[in-house]
């Protein structure tokens, strides 16, 4: 990828210039684009929340501070937006609720993870949303138990227990997952 | 540390995840900023408009007050019955007198500062010549036209006694003098007669007694009415109904021009694929329109008028459809112009808030001629205009794709018959220009709507 100067890219943006907006949308709408499938359940949704969240950053650009990364910046945006995404959206309004469990016991399994990308991104999105949102927040963005309780409106005991849960399912089917690959691979005997 | 191994797998592996969005992502997003950036222009456009009217309109406010300061500095010099009145009692008096050349008007403000030499004035009564409003000379014969309210005060007061000092009271009038000399071009003989110690003011000044006579002692001395002509000024709002009748006309541009289709053409054919199966809406026509309401209107500056109303607003447009589908259903739905053509009127029923100005072309009195500029907003309350549905052919009713408030400009020349009576007419050309957009999508998308047509209000003056 050729080397973009962010600085003027901003200033162009800044001034409305629409070279210089469609320059910025090219630049990160495919890994943005990657953000928000993880997100979401289907493509069409993960590109509705793309579109709102590149909205809302030409419309915020004036409050990017240039000391943090703009990439950064921008994913926090659209992190944010598909989190309002999924609970003004009635379809994962249900999945979404969390309810107060136990605290589940983290597995200790660290499989290593021989899937591919896309692969990998869905299984993640075979989770309930609730799991789905929360390992997402903690595994991938590195979001703080903490952080994620304030973010969600739930407890931090709440956001530990799902993920705790969530990982552990998701270390099963990745289990599963790499030995239907090998099996399709080499073949069953 | 170990448990942070799979998610450092996991975030190394999602973190180089990319998937290219469609093409539509982009026109979406480009669409939306588009809107934002025009509404931001809009609002500059009518920020700077508004400015514009209240910078001009306080520009001419300034220039009246200008205009009536001068004036009344003019109307300071006292009328006297005659020159050889003056003459006889110039005698230690203290007194203002122009000769005015005729051909030239003299200026000087008589005004005796409170609390200079006020041992002069000692238990005596201080006259005052402020004079409201303007005061026109006549070819410098001393012919006084006023206008109501134009009073002489004149004011009993004990002031305490002093000393007093002649040269300081020599002083302080030519400073006054200086003072009042407003205009180098215009010739000014002041001819000043300072009282001698121990003799008032009043005593000094016949005419005042006379004028006080009059009044028996009043505090305002009306001019006699035989020297002044009042003149009433409409200072109060005055109501009024408005009506208008014309041509609402639809299109892309002010006028009515460029009104095709070819937006809605463009965005049907993008949408579907392969042949294109659809069909084209008739042209849409211009058609009648009428405004009427009620209004008040004021004098702000000078001859300048100040109008703000309510009214209610109904434009129309002819388009060309084919019979009804299903006359059970309670939203219209139509076929094409292509099985027969019935003409169906689209009804916009606004209510409007129209504010404006009106500014007066030339002096006539008795046919004053005005230029109005104004700003609308209207609300739509109700409308039966039909949409297009290109892909089965149908026309149906959608009010959601409307935009329901919409604001414009007008101008309009307007001429006031019957102006000197209680109710007054202005009639006069008028048109509006709708700057807001009819819709953004579906068969008004990107239009305006404009108005031509003749503009009456009747005004209803106070006794």
């Amino acid at each position: 990828m050729h080397q973009i100067d962010y600085h003027q890219l901003l200033k162009d943006c800044l001034k409305l210039k629409p070279e210089a907006q469609r320059r910025l949308y090219d630049h990160f709408a495919p890994s943005m684009l990657g953000v928000c499938f993880r997100y979401t359940k289907s493509m069409s949704d993960a590109e509705d929340v793309l579109q709102e969240g590149f909205v809302k950053v030409f419309k915020h650009l004036k409050q990017y501070k240039s000391d943090g990364e703009l990439g950064a910046w921008i994913r926090k945006i659209m992190v944010n937006t598909a989190l309002n995404y999924l609970k003004s959206n009635r379809k994962y309004q249900y999945d979404l609720s969390f309810d107060e469990m136990p605290l589940h016991l983290v597995s200790t399994d660290n499989p290593e993870v021989t899937l591919q990308t896309k692969e990998l991104a869905e299984l993640i999105r075979q989770l309930p949303t609730g799991f789905q949102t929360i390992f997402n927040l903690h595994a991938v963005e590195g979001y703080t138990h903490v952080e994620i309780a304030s973010m969600l409106g739930i407890s931090d005991g709440t956001s530990r227990s799902q993920y705790a849960r969530a990982r552990s399912l998701l270390i099963e089917w990745i289990e599963k997952f790499s030995i239907k690959e090998q099996d399709g691979q080499y073949g069953t005997k | 540390m170990e448990q942070n191994k799979f998610e450092k797998n996991i975030q190394q592996k999602l973190g180089g995840l990319e998937i290219q969005p469609s093409v539509s992502v982009w026109q979406n997003v480009n669409m939306q900023i588009e809107k934002k950036s025009q509404r931001r222009w809009k609002v500059l456009i009518l920020f700077f408009l508004i400015l514009f009217i209240f910078m001009g309109g306080y520009w001419l406010l300034k220039f009246e007050k200008n205009y009536n300061y001068q004036n009344q500095i003019s109307a300071t010099n006292f009328k006297m019955d005659s020159a050889e009145s003056m003459k006889d009692s110039r005698s230690n008096q203290l007194s203002l007198t122009d000769k005015i050349d005729t051909s030239k008007r003299s200026v000087c403000n008589s005004k005796i500062p409170s609390g200079s030499n006020t041992s002069l004035l000692n238990n005596e009564s201080i006259y005052k010549s402020t004079i409201r409003k303007p005061i026109l000379f006549k070819k410098g014969n001393l012919k006084i036209i006023m206008e109501q309210g134009n009073v002489a005060e004149y004011e009993d007061k004990k002031l305490p006694a002093k000393d007093q000092n002649v040269n300081e009271l020599k002083n302080n009038l030519s400073d006054q003098k200086e003072d009042v000399i407003k205009n180098e071009d215009q010739k000014i003989n002041l001819d000043i007669a300072i009282p001698e110690p121990g003799k008032s003011v009043q005593d000094s000044m016949p005419l005042v007694q006379s004028e006080k006579k009059s009044i028996k002692k009043e505090t305002n001395l009306k001019i006699n009415s035989k020297r002044a002509f009042i003149v009433k000024t409409e200072k109060k709002w005055v109501l009024g109904i408005t009506i208008s009748g014309g041509r609402s006309l639809v299109g892309n541009a002010p006028l009515g021009i460029n009104n095709s289709n070819s937006a809605y053409l463009t965005s049907t054919a993008n949408a579907g694929g392969g042949i294109p199966a659809y069909y084209t809406p008739s042209t849409i026509r211009n058609s009648s329109s009428f405004m009427g309401g009620i209004l008040v209107e004021k004098k702000v500056f000078g001859k300048h008028q100040l109008a703000v109303g309510i009214s209610y607003k109904y434009y129309s447009t002819l388009i060309a459809v084919g019979s009804r589908i299903d006359s059970a259903q309670t939203s219209y739905n139509f076929t094409t112009s292509q099985n027969g053509v019935n003409n169906y009127r689209n009804n916009f029923n606004y209510l409007e808030l129209p504010v404006s100005l009106k500014f007066q072309l030339g002096k006539s009195k008795s046919l004053p001629l005005y230029w109005q500029v104004g700003i609308n907003i209207s609300q739509l309350i109700s409308s039966n205009a039909l949409q297009f549905k290109p892909v089965l052919g149908m026309y149906y009713n959608d009010n959601s794709l409307l935009n329901k408030t919409q604001i414009g400009f007008s101008t309009g020349v307007f001429t006031t018959l019957f102006s000197k009576q209680r109710n007054p007419v202005n009639i006069g050309p008028y048109f509006y220009y709708c700057t807001s957009r009819l819709s953004n999508e579906g068969l008004y998308n990107n239009k305006h709507f404009s108005f031509i047509g003749i503009s009456a209000e009747i005004l209803f003056r106070e006794k």
